[in-house]
C-alpha cells in the first residue's frame, strides 16, 4: 500500500510540480482572417474558424497527421510562417492585369510546405478567389487502381474516371457558394454523346454536378471546367487560385496504375495531368499559380535532393519557368520554442525542459517535431 | 493476503536508489573481465554521488561502455527501456520502440479526451496524461507478492506461495502486460490494446491486474503448503 | 631470484650458489663402513665417494641445469647491455640514457616489420622479460630440499597461504585481546578492496615460478579476501597489498589526443577508426562552434532511427557542448547501430581535450569513454546459432 502510495506520490508530484512550473502559453493572433496578417505575426498561432475548416478541407488539403492533431486539442491552429506571408504579401500586391504568376514552395520533408500552402488558401477563400486545389497529386498515381480507361476525346491518353470526380466533388465543396454568387456560365455547348449536352449558359456548378454523375465524362468535364474558368479569369470576371501539391508527381517516371488491357500508364499520359500541366501556364490572367515540390511526391523514386530541379527535371522546369521560388525552412529558433509552447499548452508535451535535445534530434523540421513530441 | 505475507517475513519494497558501491555484476560470460562495473549515465545520479562523497569509490573502478539504448535525456527512462527489450520480437529493437511509442501516443489521447472533458478542477487536477506515469503506476499495481513454484514431495509436485524480489515482482508485472498483448484479438493493434490496458492497469482494472489477484488467490489457497519452501 | 628471496624471509636458507656447495661438502654420517674418521674436516674420505655418486647423479644433472639456466641468462644480460651501447652509438644517442623506449623506437626503425601479430615482430628487451623464470636448485646434493613446503610439490605457492593463515590466526588472537579489554578494532582503519583486484592466475603463475590450477587459484582467493575481511587486517595490509594490483589504469584516458589548429585559429581534435562492432569513424569535432554536424556529407538526417539520434546526442548533452561544437564525422562499413556507436565513442574521445578533467571522469563513469568490444556470438558447431541449441527430442 505504502509502495503504491509513493507512486501515487509521483503522480501528485508531478502535478505538484506543474503547478510550481508553469505551464507556458503560446504566443497567438486574435486575426482570424489572413488577410490582416503581417510580418509582426510571424511565428504566432492563429486558429481558423471550425466553418472555414470544413468549407475548405473537409476534402483535402491538411495533412493526416495534422488533423488527427485538430482533433484532439479541439482547435486549427496554424503557425503564421514567413514564406506563407511572402506570398500572401506578393498576391496583395500583384497587378492582376498581368499574366498569372507561378510561386513555387520547395524544402525538405516535414518543413511545412504543405500547411505553408493550407494558410495561402484560407487567405484566397477571404479574398473570393475560385480556388483551383488539387490537394495531393500522388494521391492520383498511387495504387494500381482498377478504373483506368482510355480516354474517348483524347486519344493515347488515359483516364481515371473515380478519381477526377472525387475531385470535382472537392471542387465544388470549396467553391460551390462562391461559383453561385458570381454565376460563371458556359461559353459553348459541350457535346458528350449522341444524347447528352451541356448547353451553352449553363452555369459551371451544374457543368460540375454533371461530371460527378457521369463519372465516365469526369476527366473531360475537369478539363473543360479549367479552360472556362481561364477564360473567366481573362475576361475579369472573377479571380482564381492554383494551388497543386506535390507537383513534382506530374514527373515522375512512371506509376502503378493499368488499364483494363494490362499497359502501364506513365503520369505524362493521364488527362488529368495534362490538365494539371495546362492550369500552371501562364495563358490568362487575374490570378496566381502556387505548385509546392516535395521529396515524398516523387514516390522513392528519388530521394538524392530536395531542390525542385533535381525533382521535376529539366523537362519540367522548363514547362514552368519563369516562376518565383519560395524556400520553406525549418523552424526557427522562436517559431521552434512557441510550437513546443503550444505543445505544452495543450498538455501534449508531458515533459518539459529538453528543448535542446529536441532541437538537435528533429533539426527543427516542424513534422518531425510533431512526430518526437507524440510519446513524450 | 497481507498478513499471509506477514507471515512469509517479505521485506517492503526496496526504493530503487542508487548504489553506494558501483554495482559489480558477475556475468557468467562476459567481454569485460568481473571488475567491471555498470556506468552511471544520469546526471542527477552523478551529481548526487558528487555531492555525498561516495564518488570516491568510482573512481577506482573501470566502467563498462554505456548501451546503444540509454542516453542521460530526461526523455530517457530505464523502466520504458526495460519495457521496450521485453515487447522485442527477434531483435527489431526499432520496431518494438515504435510501438511502444505509439501506444504513449493513444495513452495521451485517452487521457486528453477525458481531460477536456471533465469539468471538476480536483478531478482534472489529479488526472494523469504523462504515459510513462501511466505505465509505471500499472506496473506498480500488477507486482505480485509471491510466485508459485513446483516443490517435490513424495512424488507429486506441489503448487508452493514463495515470496519474491522486487526485481521479480517487476518481471512479472511486466511480462504479463506483453503476454497480454501477444494473447489479443487480431483485429485491434498492439498499440491500441496496450494503451487501454495499461490504463486500466494504473486503475486497478483490466486483465494483468486480475491475473495478479488470481495468483494472490491461488497463493492464499495453497497457503497449506507453504512449509513444503523448508520441508 | 629476487622473487625467490623475499619468498625465504621466514625460512634460513643457505646461499644457492652451487659451487660452493661442492666445496662445503660435509659427509652424512661421520661414523659408518669403514670406521674411519678425521677431525680435519678438509680432508675428503675416499669411502664416501660411493654415496657421494649415488645422491649427486639426480642432483648433478640437477644442478647442471641450474648452472646451465644461470650462466645463460648472465651471458644474455651481457649480451643485452653491450647491444644497447651499440644501439646508442647506432642511433646517435648518449648510451647512458638510452630508455627502453628509445631501444623500441630504435629497432622498430632499423627492422621494419610487416608483420601482422606484435608478439612476431623483431624486439630487444631484457633477458628477464623474454626468458621464463626458473627455480635455483631445491635441495642440496643430499637431496634435502632447501623449502620446508617442498615437498607438496608448489613450496612457494603454499607458503603464501601458509602465511596467510597464520596472519589470520595472529589478527584472531589480537582481536581477541581488544575486545578483553572492551575496545572494537577501528572501523576507520578497516581495509576495503576497492579500487584493486588480487593477483591474476597468470600473474601468481609469474610471482611463484609455479604452474597454478584454477582450483588452487580459487583457493588462494577465498583465503586472501578472508584476511583482508577481517577487521584488524590493516594490520598487515603491506602483506596484502603485496598481492593486489590497481583495476584500472587511466593513463590512457588522461592522454587525450593532440589539438590541432585550423589556419583561423580554431582547435579542433580528429580521432581516427573509432570502432564499434564492424563500423569504424573518423571524428572531427571543432571547439568554438555553432552545434553543425557532418556525417558523410549529410546532418543527422543520415541516421532515420531515433535510437542512433540519440547516440550521437548523448556525449554533447553529457558534457553540455551540444550548440558549442562542430562535428565532421565520416562513418564506414557495419550497420545503423554500429555506425551511430562509432561516431559516439568518436565524440567522446575528442570532448575530452575540450573539457575539464571533473567532466572526463564523469565520461568515463557514463561509460562514454570505453571501447564496446562486444562483437556477434560465433555459430557453435552442434548448435543452431551460438547459444540456440537444436530441438531436443526425447528419441
Amino acid at each position: 500500500m505504502r509502495a503504491y502510495r509513493r507512486l501515487c506520490g509521483y503522480a501528485t508530484a508531478a502535478v505538484k510540480q506543474e503547478t510550481q512550473y508553469q505551464i507556458p502559453t503560446a504566443a497567438r493572433t486574435e486575426k482570424k482572417n489572413p488577410v490582416d496578417h503581417d510580418s509582426q505575426d510571424v511565428s504566432k498561432f492563429y486558429t481558423i474558424d471550425p466553418k472555414t475548416v470544413s468549407n475548405i478541407f473537409q476534402t483535402g488539403g491538411l495533412p493526416k497527421p495534422f488533423t488527427e492533431q485538430t482533433n484532439m486539442f479541439a482547435e486549427t491552429a496554424l503557425m503564421i510562417r514567413q514564406p506563407a506571408l511572402e506570398v500572401i504579401n506578393s498576391l496583395k500586391s500583384t497587378d492582376f492585369q498581368k499574366p498569372a504568376v507561378r510561386y513555387l514552395l520547395y524544402g525538405q520533408t516535414g518543413s511545412g510546405k504543405s500547411l505553408s500552402l493550407a494558410h495561402i488558401l484560407h487567405y484566397a477563400y477571404s479574398s473570393k478567389f475560385i480556388l483551383y486545389h488539387i490537394p495531393y497529386v500522388p494521391i492520383w498515381l498511387k495504387y494500381d487502381r482498377k478504373e483506368v480507361n482510355w480516354s474517348s476525346s483524347k486519344n493515347g491518353m488515359a483516364d481515371i474516371p473515380l478519381i477526377a470526380a472525387q475531385w470535382l466533388k472537392h471542387f465544388v465543396h470549396q467553391n460551390g457558394a462562391l461559383l453561385n454568387e458570381l454565376n460563371l456560365t458556359t461559353s459553348q455547348d459541350y457535346v458528350w454523346s449522341q444524347r447528352e449536352t451541356t448547353p451553352q449558359g449553363t452555369t459551371l456548378n451544374e457543368l460540375v454536378t454533371h461530371g460527378i454523375n457521369r463519372a465516365k465524362y469526369a476527366c473531360d468535364c475537369m478539363d473543360i471546367l479549367l479552360n472556362e474558368l481561364k477564360a473567366h479569369c481573362s475576361n475579369n470576371r472573377c479571380k482564381m487560385l492554383v494551388a497543386i501539391d506535390g507537383f513534382n508527381a506530374f514527373f515522375n517516371e512512371k506509376t502503378d496504375l493499368k488499364t483494363e488491357d494490362r499497359v502501364k500508364v506513365t503520369p505524362q499520359q493521364i488527362t488529368m495531368v495534362q490538365t494539371g500541366l495546362s492550369a500552371v501556364l501562364s495563358d490568362w490572367n487575374n490570378g496566381a499559380i502556387i505548385m509546392v515540390t516535395s521529396p515524398r511526391a516523387a514516390l522513392n523514386t528519388k530521394r538524392e535532393s530536395h531542390l525542385p530541379i533535381y525533382l521535376i527535371g529539366r523537362q519540367g522546369f522548363e514547362h514552368i519557368d519563369p516562376f518565383i521560388p519560395v524556400m520553406v525552412p525549418e523552424l526557427s529558433t522562436v517559431e521552434f520554442n512557441n510550437m513546443l509552447d503550444y505543445y505544452e499548452e495543450k498538455r501534449w508535451l508531458q515533459k518539459p525542459g529538453g528543448r535542446k535535445e529536441l532541437e538537435f534530434l528533429t533539426s527543427k523540421l516542424p513534422a518531425d517535431l510533431m512526430a518526437r513530441c507524440a510519446p513524450l | 493476503m497481507a498478513l499471509f505475507a506477514k507471515y512469509l517475513r517479505i521485506g517492503s519494497t526496496v526504493k530503487h536508489g542508487f548504489q553506494a558501491f558501483p554495482q559489480l555484476t558477475t556475468a557468467k560470460y562476459s567481454v569485460y573481465p568481473p571488475h567491471f562495473a555498470e556506468p552511471v549515465y544520469k546526471k542527477q545520479e552523478l551529481d548526487k554521488l558528487y555531492e555525498s562523497g561516495e564518488i570516491e569509490n568510482y573512481k577506482l573502478i573501470p566502467f563498462k561502455a554505456a548501451k546503444s539504448n540509454e542516453t542521460c535525456s530526461i526523455f530517457h527512462d530505464p523502466m520504458v527501456a526495460k519495457f521496450i527489450n521485453y515487447m522485442l520480437l527477434k531483435g527489431q529493437k526499432k520496431l518494438a520502440r515504435e510501438v511502444l511509442e505509439k501506444t504513449f501516443e493513444k495513452i495521451k489521447k485517452l487521457q486528453l479526451e477525458k481531460y477536456n472533458r471533465e469539468t471538476d478542477p480536483e478531478k482534472k487536477a489529479s488526472m494523469i496524461i504523462d504515459p510513462v506515469v501511466i505505465l509505471k503506476k500499472a506496473v506498480a499495481n500488477s507486482k505480485p507478492l509471491l510466485k508459485l513454484t513446483a516443490v517435490k514431495r513424495g512424488g507429486s509436485f506441489y503448487q508452493v506461495p514463495v515470496p519474491i524480489t522486487d526485481k521479480e515482482s517487476t518481471f512479472y508485472a511486466m511480462r504479463w502486460f506483453v503476454q497480454c498483448g501477444r494473447e489479443k484479438d487480431k483485429s485491434i493493434s498492439f498499440a491500441d490494446f496496450m494503451a487501454t490496458e495499461l490504463i486500466k492497469a494504473s486503475n486497478n482494472d483490466g486483465k494483468v491486474v486480475n491475473k495478479k489477484l488470481d495468483l494472490h488467490k491461488q497463493c492464499e489457497a495453497n497457503r497449506a503448503y507453504a512449509h513444503y519452501r523448508w520441508s | 631470484m629476487m622473487a625467490l628471496q623475499r619468498l625465504f624471509n621466514n625460512l634460513a636458507t643457505s646461499k644457492l650458489n652451487t659451487p660452493k656447495l661442492l666445496s662445503n661438502f660435509v659427509p652424512r654420517c661421520s661414523y659408518g663402513l669403514n670406521n674411519v674418521g678425521s677431525d680435519d674436516p678438509d680432508v675428503e674420505i675416499i669411502e664416501k665417494k660411493i654415496v657421494e655418486e649415488k645422491t649427486s647423479l639426480a642432483m648433478r644433472a640437477y644442478l647442471q641445469r641450474a648452472t646451465q639456466y644461470n650462466s645463460f641468462m648472465q651471458q644474455q644480460t651481457h649480451e643485452y647491455n653491450v647491444g644497447k651501447r651499440h644501439l646508442a652509438n647506432m642511433m646517435g644517442v648518449d648510451p647512458e640514457t638510452f630508455t627502453q623506449s628509445d631501444i623500441d623506437v630504435a629497432i622498430d626503425y632499423l627492422f621494419p616489420s610487416g608483420l601482422y601479430d606484435p608478439k612476431a615482430r623483431p624486439l630487444m628487451k631484457p633477458p628477464s622479460e623474454v626468458f621464463p623464470s626458473k627455480k635455483d636448485a631445491e635441495f642440496d646434493e643430499s637431496g634435502r630440499p632447501f623449502h620446508v613446503f617442498f615437498y607438496t610439490g608448489k613450496p612457494n605457492f603454499y607458503l603464501i597461504l601458509h602465511n596467510i593463515a597464520t596472519k589470520l590466526s595472529e589478527l584472531n588472537k589480537f582481536e581477541d585481546s581488544l575486545r578483553k579489554n572492551n575496545i572494537l578494532p577501528d572501523p576507520d582503519k578497516k581495509l576495503t578492496s576497492l579500487g584493486s583486484q588480487w593477483l591474476s592466475k597468470e600473474d601468481l603463475e609469474k610471482l611463484t615460478v609455479e604452474k597454478l590450477s584454477d582450483h588452487e587459484y580459487k583457493n588462494f582467493v577465498i583465503a586472501i579476501e578472508r584476511l583482508l575481511k577481517h577487521p584488524c587486517s590493516y594490520k598487515y595490509g603491506e602483506f596484502i597489498s603485496d598481492y593486489q594490483k590497481p583495476m584500472i589504469s587511466t593513463k590512457a584516458i588522461i592522454e587525450s589526443a593532440p589539438v590541432e589548429y585550423t589556419k583561423d585559429g580554431r582547435a579542433f581534435v580528429t580521432v581516427k577508426d573509432c570502432p564499434r562492432k564492424d563500423a569504424r569513424a573518423d571524428v572531427t569535432v571543432y571547439y568554438p562552434g555553432t552545434g553543425k554536424l557532418s556525417i558523410n556529407g549529410k546532418g543527422i538526417e543520415f541516421f532515420d532511427d531515433i535510437q542512433a539520434r540519440e547516440q550521437i546526442l548523448f556525449p554533447l548533452l553529457f558534457t553540455d557542448m551540444v550548440d558549442k561544437v562542430d562535428i565532421h564525422a565520416t562513418v564506414r562499413g557495419g550497420g545503423v547501430s554500429g555506425k551511430a556507436g562509432a561516431i559516439r565513442f568518436g565524440i567522446s574521445w575528442s570532448l575530452r581535450s575540450f573539457v575539464d578533467p571533473e567532466t572526463v571522469e564523469r565520461m568515463r563513469i557514463a561509460g562514454l569513454l570505453q571501447k564496446d568490444y562486444r562483437r556477434r556470438e560465433r555459430k557453435k558447431p552442434g548448435q543452431a546459432r551460438a547459444r540456440r541449441k537444436f530441438t531436443w527430442k526425447k528419441r
